[in-house]
């Protein structure tokens, strides 16, 4: 239930989705995500401003959602929740790469499309073709057996219109009998920043099963979540990638990890914190949501 | 061996012309023709990449298409503005095939 409404605000205008993963740290460590009102007024950044301007009337299902949420969980975690109010941390996801794949059930000419189609390019070495779409910004790629692969989408709706788009456009100008099969989500990446540095040696040393850290080789733990098949790159600044089959595979695996990067978190020094605004601002000023908040990573390792 | 890109330009066309007049006239045996055509692919590359000295520039407003296959490159563009110096040219839509200029046929 909680997922279903701040996807709410994941499918507004923005172009970049983001989730917001309202993540509390409760005494005996377990997570709860607990949607507030007055919580998502602090949020920065534009599209959450987008969200917050248009959703009203979704801010306030939150709210009152709230308010039953607190009366169905059991008495003394509710009372818990509502009244000492518990360090209540907000984790903006945002999502950078939503990878499909379908099916057009029909043999493709390649050097016909190649020949013959818009944006398009054919390279003969890697035996596909490559058309890139304007809006949803994707770059389809397409085998001769009829495979169509899509990436570089932000959400996973657009990933279906896009691909629909990909389809009709066989379909309409090169003229092929075109059947939509097999639409899958195959890949999702996502990325957020906590509000604290981690020590990631000692968060490596406590999960040495899930966990793996060779800094010689790459400055982040990758902590593997077999229940959501997820892997995600947890890093010193406190930014963390995941890749999973689904966004909602992406926000609980989030949420799964808070507690556990939250008991090895270290507060940010003053350099740190002008690295961060400084990154935010790149990525808020240029409108791009690629991997600016990874350029921080390397430039830190402790 | 260079492309065969420049023969469908004014002069590539003009010497086309010639040559077949030469040979409709049996002046000329196509063998040999097809010869001059070769040596114009050599020779307009060379000229193009050693003997050119002037550079223009061009802007256009919109890339509304562009197709790579068989290491051609083909750009449509519209709203093209040629400049060298001073404003020399526009254009309302311009094609562009580009090939390889280092690669062999």
């Amino acid at each position: 239930m909680h997922l279903s409404i701040i996807s709410e605000f994941r499918t507004s205008n923005s172009e970049d989705a983001r989730l917001m993963a309202l993540v509390q740290p409760l005494a005996s460590g377990n997570v709860m995500t607990n949607g507030s009102a007055t919580n998502c007024s602090a949020v920065p950044g534009k599209a959450a401003g987008a969200a917050l301007g248009c959703d009203t009337a979704a801010a306030q299902q939150l709210s009152s959602d709230t308010q039953q949420a607190a009366d169905h969980k059991s008495g003394a975690a509710a009372a818990g929740e509502a009244e000492e109010a518990p360090v209540e941390e907000e984790v903006d996801i945002t999502i950078n790469n939503v990878v499909c794949s379908f099916s057009v059930r029909c043999h493709l000419d390649l050097r016909y499309i190649a020949m013959n189609g818009d944006n398009v390019e054919y390279r003969r070495e890697n035996g596909m073709v490559t058309m890139k779409l304007r809006k949803p910004y994707t770059t389809a790629s397409m085998w001769s057996s009829g495979k169509i692969t899509c990436t570089g989408l932000t959400s996973e709706p657009a990933a279906k219109v896009a691909a629909r788009r990909v389809a009709r456009y066989l379909q309409k100008r090169l003229n092929y009998q075109t059947r939509f099969c097999n639409f899958r989500v195959v890949n999702v990446l996502g990325t957020c920043t906590m509000p604290f540095a981690i020590k990631i040696a000692d968060f490596s040393q406590k999960y040495p099963r899930l966990a793996c850290y060779e800094p010689e080789l790459h400055p982040g733990v990758t902590f593997r979540i077999k229940e959501f098949k997820a892997t995600l790159k947890v890093f010193s600044t406190g930014s963390i990638t995941v890749t999973a089959p689904s966004v909602a595979a992406v926000q609980r695996a989030i949420e799964h990890i808070f507690p556990l990067v939250n008991e090895f978190r270290k507060e940010r020094t003053a350099a740190d914190l002008a690295a961060v605004a400084a990154s935010r601002a790149r990525r808020y000023g240029s409108r791009d949501s690629s991997e600016s908040d990874l350029d921080d990573d390397d430039s830190d390792i402790d | 061996m260079a492309h065969q890109l420049y023969r469908n330009t004014t002069i590539g066309h003009c010497l086309q012309e010639s040559l077949d007049e030469l040979m409709q006239y049996d002046q000329l045996p196509p063998a040999l023709a097809m010869k001059v055509l070769l040596q114009f692919d050599k020779a307009i590359s060379a000229a193009l990449a050693n003997r050119v000295k002037s550079r223009l520039s061009f802007k256009a407003g919109k890339l509304n298409t562009y197709r790579f296959c068989d290491n051609v490159w083909t750009l449509l563009l519209t709203g093209v503005e040629f400049k060298e110096v001073q404003d020399v040219a526009k254009a309302d839509r311009m094609k562009i095939v580009a090939m390889d200029g280092r690669a062999q046929v």
